[in-house]
């Protein structure tokens, strides 16, 4: 019996023909439907195409016009939820700082089915890491948890020569101008193969961006994002 | 050292949250250590909640495994231990009793409060079951005193915020001369080494072996009924030789069948202070499910509107609230009433307005059931068979009912269209607990005579 992991009520098995015939492992999200639409799902066809916010229209935000003046190119992420709502931040709460780790499953499809669409067609999936000292207390990586099936490159890791507070206590402004956070540990030459950046939450965009400015000083192709959240 | 001595003492921490708090230095003697979550058999078991269950659905990438039933209180994992310090009672030595003034008991409840002294002494375990409105707290205070003189560490736990936040300050004002704390989520208070302990029970979690007496208020309420969690935290939070005492005015099915058991001891009081009867409950058959307010029951309504007293209509569902309230107000537009749940912040000031006279009645869930006194009150249930209202929540909304001493009586009105066995337990315990009071009301005219 499965139990939807916010709330959990008991979950209906919803067996259907077209499953059996598909002769595929019978895969479900630990999620009950009542909870699954607290959640507010951002839609695509009038998010800001720069940074995947959610509007009412399909524009360009201020943010976004914002890092056009000061990149070449910009990112086009892809969000699914809304995080500036409390149940979204109720679950990152939960499952990054209480850190309870099943909480990983909810997403993990979402997640994953995005980044097979890009893998099929050749594209490498590079994962934000969590620094070190967080990745000892919390003992898991929460985007790596996020994507259990998908090969990863881990060519990113977090510079440990300053003493870092996490991006969460930081204000705006000071995120926007903090220096490179992360290093480079991936092959020297990437060969313009095409890059997808996997995180958990799209706040300012600086993590992202700083990320995107080291894989290209490695010579690759073009580089996108995807965070579950913005 | 100090501090460490004080955070830990009687309690239990782990590694991170003791490095929260400033302690690093986890070399002293008396320290002891004990794994926070054992695996045994492919199950794992946390030492802290008593949580229990196959271990693959809560493990980490580094092969360790957590419990997901406490994270709140700070995750514990396989690699992580608890500390504590044995409770080594370093109390101030009183010499003469602590009770400043003596409360004034009824020659029953001075019985009562004797038994209760008596089970302190002899470290044992005892059910106090006194109806709504006897005064248990009075009751105790005889056996705190005695536990205070004797330097023992002594907790009161209940389940409710609301009744901590009202037990605390009549135990200060009785027990003036000893340091007291009181414990909550969010209560803003620092924790701090005291001899006197009021706690939700939640907080009996972060302590381990501490205890001489614990006494934990409204054993019944949600949330420490069928909990698990809770239940292992209390066991653990006391001493291994020390005394338990639970108050209740319902004891629960569970609690009963251990009386009847003779697994624990009672001590019944079906009396209330003023020596009047219980208020018998009136149950009202209805035939027509769809209208909300039949005319059965609008003539009680009426007769209460009429006679100008305050009246609590309970509900079984938040979203029942509001049609019952505006039907209310269409029916007497002249009277003002409010609606009150959980989810209302300014609950405390609708109830303080219905005190006052400015509203005449309140709409409610059960979340009114316990710890309100409003003289002349008289009950409505609207659809009393709903699952929601067992037989202690029953017998609770019965008890709002007569406890002035000077209006001892009142409507208790259950309205259902299907009898359901919590009713009828309900009104079987009431007639239980009258007919005890009227035999021990019997036998003291005779005594007195």
């Amino acid at each position: 019996m499965m139990k939807c992991l916010l709330c959990n009520a008991t979950l209906a098995f919803d067996f259907s023909w077209r499953w059996f015939f598909s002769f595929q492992i019978f895969e479900t999200v630990p999620l009950c439907e009542k909870c699954h639409q607290k959640f507010i799902a951002i839609a695509g066809e009038t998010s800001c195409p720069g940074c995947g916010r959610q509007q009412k229209q399909r524009k360009l935000c201020q943010d976004c016009l914002r890092w056009r003046k000061l990149q070449t190119e910009l990112l086009y992420n892809k969000a699914f939820y809304v995080y500036a709502e409390p149940n979204m931040r109720a679950y990152f709460e939960a499952y990054k700082f209480q850190g309870d780790y099943r909480l990983r499953q909810i997403f993990a499809k979402t997640l994953q089915d995005h980044c097979k669409k890009y893998l099929r067609r050749g594209w490498l999936v590079v994962v934000i890491p969590v620094d070190e000292q967080t990745l000892a207390t919390r003992g898991f990586d929460q985007v790596v948890g996020f994507l259990p099936d998908i090969p990863k490159k881990m060519y990113l890791y977090h510079l440990k020569k300053f003493d870092r507070c996490p991006q969460s206590h930081k204000s705006r402004q000071e995120r926007l101008a903090t220096p490179q956070p992360f290093g480079y540990r991936g092959p020297a030459d990437l060969e313009h193969k095409n890059i997808l950046l996997v995180d958990d939450i799209y706040t300012t965009g600086s993590t992202l961006y700083h990320a995107r400015e080291l894989l290209l000083a490695h010579n690759c192709g073009c580089v996108r994002s995807v965070t579950l959240a913005r | 050292m100090e501090k460490t001595l004080n955070l830990l003492m009687g309690r239990q921490l782990s590694s991170l949250q003791l490095k929260a708090l400033g302690i690093v230095a986890l070399d002293l003697a008396e320290l002891k250590q004990r794994p926070a979550v054992t695996v045994k058999k492919g199950r794992i078991f946390c030492q802290r909640c008593g949580f229990q269950a196959p271990r693959a659905n809560y493990a980490l990438p580094d092969k360790s495994y957590y419990c997901p039933a406490c994270l709140a209180w700070g995750r514990l994992t396989t690699t992580m231990s608890l500390y504590s310090i044995p409770e080594a009672n370093d109390f101030k030595k009183y010499s003469q009793d602590l009770l400043e003034k003596k409360p004034r008991l009824s020659l029953w409840q001075k019985k009562a409060a004797k038994e209760l002294l008596q089970t302190v002494k002899l470290k044992q375990e005892r059910l106090l079951w006194a109806v709504t409105g006897a005064g248990k707290t009075e009751m105790l205070f005889e056996a705190l005193n005695f536990a205070l003189l004797n330097q023992q560490r002594v907790c009161l736990a209940t389940p409710r915020v609301d009744v901590c936040n009202e037990l605390y300050p009549r135990l200060c004002q009785a027990f003036p001369k000893v340091k007291s704390s009181l414990l909550y989520q969010n209560s803003g208070q620092e924790y701090d080494y005291t001899q006197l302990v009021v706690c939700t029970v939640h907080q009996l979690l972060r302590f381990y072996h501490a205890f001489d007496l614990l006494v934990i208020d409204e054993v019944d309420a949600f949330p420490y009924v069928n909990d698990r969690q809770l239940h292992y935290a209390v066991a653990h939070a006391k001493k291994i030789n020390s005394s338990t005492l639970y108050l209740t005015a319902t004891p629960d099915r569970y609690l009963k069948q251990q009386i009847y058991q003779n697994k624990l001891a009672v001590t019944c009081l079906p009396l209330r202070y003023h020596r009047h009867l219980l208020p018998e409950i009136t149950l009202v058959k209805l035939y027509f499910p769809k209208q909300k307010i039949e005319e059965r029951t609008k003539k009680y309504l009426a007769k209460w509107i009429k006679n100008k007293t305050p009246f609590l209509v309970f509900v079984p569902q938040i979203a029942l609230l509001k049609p019952i309230l505006k039907e209310l107000q269409h029916l007497w537009p002249a009277i003002n009433g409010e609606c009150v749940s959980a989810l209302d912040p300014d609950r405390l000031q609708k109830v303080k307005n219905l005190r006052a006279g400015i509203d005449r009645y309140l709409v409610t869930t059960t979340i009114l059931e316990r710890g309100i006194t409003i003289t002349r009150l008289n009950v409505m249930v609207l659809q009393a068979d709903a699952p929601i209202f067992s037989e202690t929540v029953l017998v609770q909304i019965a008890g709002r009912v007569g406890r002035d001493k000077d209006y001892p009586s009142g409507d208790v009105i259950f309205t259902y269209q299907e009898m359901t066995s919590a009713l009828r337990a309900a009104k079987k315990q009431i007639k239980l607990l009258n007919q005890k009071a009227k035999q021990l009301l019997k036998n003291d005219e005779v005594s007195t005579l």
